[in-house]
């Protein structure tokens, strides 16, 4: 009954049940809106964090949010740490193996744009964006599973606003 | 043993090969020729007394008209511990490799190589270990050092 | 029969783990070189994480350095907080008041406490256990809690001054920190009801991963894996900083140097720190928690090299100042380089199972290796 709840339906009574009316992109977002399952992939600081909010107090599995350790399994990388140079290209590599539709989350200031080994430092890449897309930024060093939880509500509104022809 | 005793011991060794240094915390410190290195890192780890078995840190560091190569030494048999510089010029600077003496200073080695470009003669592994593999900018913790995409902080005004 | 048995045979291949891969706690890469499931040989590639902080050090004042030290290990902040002022502390003779030097034990050893959990946490996550590692967090939350009290930081503190602590401790931390060394202490016989007598666990980490006392001091190893050799040195007990000398604990030390007893080391080590923390607390003098030092501080040209027991062994902090209010150079020394030199040898010969096992037990963090 989740569904009839969730997204906009026509629902007409028939004797013995219903018939229900609705797009299916709304179908389609509601349901992977609900279970984004993101890479077990941590970097630096703010992966410790990412751990934390999968853990006892916080508890992602709420939001539908369960790790996985390939990405061939996943559909979200929360790129959680400090990117450096020499991580940069198999960061490419783990966004190239996950398959459609895929979504990405900047945590944290290094991965936004350097953050603190912006200046200064000749090993940190200097953001996430010039390697692979970004879909939201969650500033903060680190984070507070508070904003990473706000952070993947917000994913969750872009997800269901997206329109299927858009994939095409 | 206490600082003055190593001191004592280590100079009547190797006279007139040592100049004296100072790192507050690891005393005493010795500033050695880059020839007499291993000998004398030799004789600080077999030598019965002083018996030092812990390369506790390996630091390189640039200054303006050389390069220094730290060796922080602990012994935990006896408790005590002392400090070994070694200077070398700003060209070729190479310095023979202490890791035949204390395996422990393998990696610190390949560390100082990487970011001084100070060369080890006869490390068994010499191969950068913290930058890229397809790193060509030269040895970024020298103090001239400037690469492609590197920023300085801005001054405030 | 024998000789058909004689006629299989496995060919020698070599296997990536890492950068990703959700055992190696980050991102280390080992080149496994293999036979069947038993590994031959391995490299251990580092430096993924490698964010020049002995290069920033070198731009920035000292008081602007204190954050970054942070983010040495984020696991164990207050100890690299600890570390850094200590060293300048000695460089330019700047004396700490008693109740900073009290309040400083006791965040350190409140965090060895939450760094410990993290690794038993992830530790028993990596051998199949899920139960532990969610108990872990359940309690460090706890912890996080009582220093988000006093400095509004959930992991990078940032909470120790060059001569003191950033602030004083708010009213209601000195109840609340009592309240959870209480709590604390039988917890830890509830994660030893899970693990310790485990059969399932002892069969993984009796035994494996032996590591050589005489070898690993050549290695440079120290900390709790040093003393999972049996070998009994704390520079806390041996070498006292700060004000350790007026604590009572005990030093805990392995008898057989395998997987297990770096393990128990550990766990013995929660207790006696909470027992630490709570002593510190009850023994809080009152008095002003720094030494007001100029606003430009320039320490005096010298060198100094300072060393402390974190939860991965020595930490230390080799400052060459040049009287300018920036450090000319400085070098880390962390306890987690030193011990994942000593991965290749201890993990030869055995399965790659075991591999994650005696990876675990060493309780490396990469920031720390790769600096």
């Amino acid at each position: 009954m989740g569904v009839i709840n969730k997204v906009p339906v026509y629902v007409e009574k028939l004797p013995g049940g219903a018939v229900i009316t609705t797009k299916l992109d709304d179908v389609l977002n509601y349901a992977r809106a609900s279970s984004m399952w993101y890479l077990l992939f941590g970097l630096a600081c703010c992966a410790v964090e990412l751990m934390a909010t999968g853990a006892s107090r916080y508890d992602f599995d709420r939001f539908g949010m369960f790790f996985r350790a390939s990405p061939r399994q996943s559909d979200l990388m929360i790129v959680a740490g400090t990117l450096t140079k020499k991580m940069a290209p198999r960061i490419k590599r783990l966004y190239e193996q996950m398959p459609e539709p895929k979504y990405v989350i900047a945590m944290g200031g290094c991965v936004i744009s350097g953050g603190p080994f912006r200046y200064d430092c000749y090993s940190v890449e200097k953001g996430v964006d010039h390697i692979i897309p970004v879909d939201v930024y969650i500033p903060g060093c680190p984070p507070r599973p508070e904003s990473l939880m706000e952070g993947c509500l917000k994913l969750q509104e872009k997800i269901k606003k997206q329109k299927i022809q858009d994939w095409a | 043993m206490s600082p003055e005793d190593i001191k004592k011991l280590v100079e009547d060794k190797f006279p007139g090969k040592l100049k004296e240094g100072k790192i507050t915390g690891f005393e005493p410190t010795f500033i050695l020729e880059k020839d007499s290195l291993l000998h004398v890192c030799r004789f600080l780890k077999e030598s019965k007394e002083l018996s030092f078995d812990l390369v506790s840190c390996m630091s390189g560091a640039d200054y303006p008209d050389r390069f220094e190569v730290i060796y922080l030494l602990f012994s935990f048999s006896h408790k005590h511990k002392m400090s070994l510089k070694v200077q070398l010029p700003k060209d070729n600077p190479e310095v023979e490799s202490a890791t035949t003496v204390w395996r422990g200073a393998n990696w610190y080695e390949r560390e100082t190589a990487e970011l001084y470009g100070i060369k080890f003669k006869n490390h068994p592994d010499l191969r950068p270990l913290l930058l890229p593999e397809d790193w060509n900018e030269g040895y970024p913790l020298r103090k001239d050092w400037t690469g492609k995409d590197f920023l300085k902080l801005p001054e405030l005004k | 029969m024998n000789e058909q048995i004689s006629e299989i045979y496995t060919e020698e291949f070599f296997v990536n783990m890492g950068p990703q891969h959700p055992s190696t706690h980050g991102v280390l890469r080992l080149l496994l070189k293999m036979d069947g499931e038993v590994v031959l040989d391995m490299v251990p590639h580092v430096g993924y994480l490698h964010r020049s902080m002995e290069k920033i050090a070198e731009n920035r004042t000292y008081y602007q350095y204190i954050p970054y030290t942070d983010r040495i290990d984020y696991v164990s902040s207050m100890f690299c907080n600890q570390a850094f002022c200590m060293a300048v502390e000695k460089l330019a003779n700047v004396p700490v008041p008693e109740r900073a030097e009290y309040i400083r034990i006791m965040m350190v050893e409140l965090n060895r406490i939450a760094s410990h959990l993290i690794w038993l946490g992830t530790f028993s996550l990596d051998l199949g256990a899920i139960t532990p590692f969610l108990y872990c967090f359940r309690e460090r939350e706890k912890i996080l809690d009582l220093f988000e009290m006093v400095c509004g930081q959930r992991m990078t503190f940032n909470y120790m001054r060059i001569g003191g602590v950033s602030r004083d401790l708010t009213p209601e931390f000195i109840p609340a920190a009592k309240e959870f060394v209480n709590y604390f202490l039988p917890r830890v016989d509830e994660y030893e009801a899970i693990l310790t007598r485990n059969p399932i666990f002892l069969g993984r980490t009796k035994g494996v991963g032996l590591l050589d006392q005489k070898a690993a001091i050549d290695h440079g190893v120290t900390g709790p894996s040093l003393r999972g050799t049996g070998l009994k040195w704390d520079l806390r007990k041996d070498e006292p900083y700060s004000i350790y000398e007026r604590f009572k604990f005990e030093i805990p030390v392995g008898e057989n140097s395998d997987v297990w007893d770096r393990y128990i080391v550990r766990i013995k080590e929660m207790r006696e720190s909470a027992k630490i923390a709570l002593q510190a607390i009850e023994n809080l003098p009152e008095g002003p928690i720094k030494t007001k030092i100029p606003a430009v501080f320039k320490p005096p040209a010298g060198e100094v090299y300072l060393r402390i027991e974190a939860p991965r062994g020595e930490m230390g902090f080799y400052i060459v100042s040049d009287g300018t209010p920036k450090p000319y150079r400085l070098k880390i020394r962390t306890g987690s380089f030193s011990n994942l030199t000593v991965l290749p040898m201890i993990s030869r010969g055995w399965k790659i199972a075991d591999l994650v096992a005696i990876f675990g037990s060493l309780d490396v963090v990469l920031p720390e290796v790769d600096r």
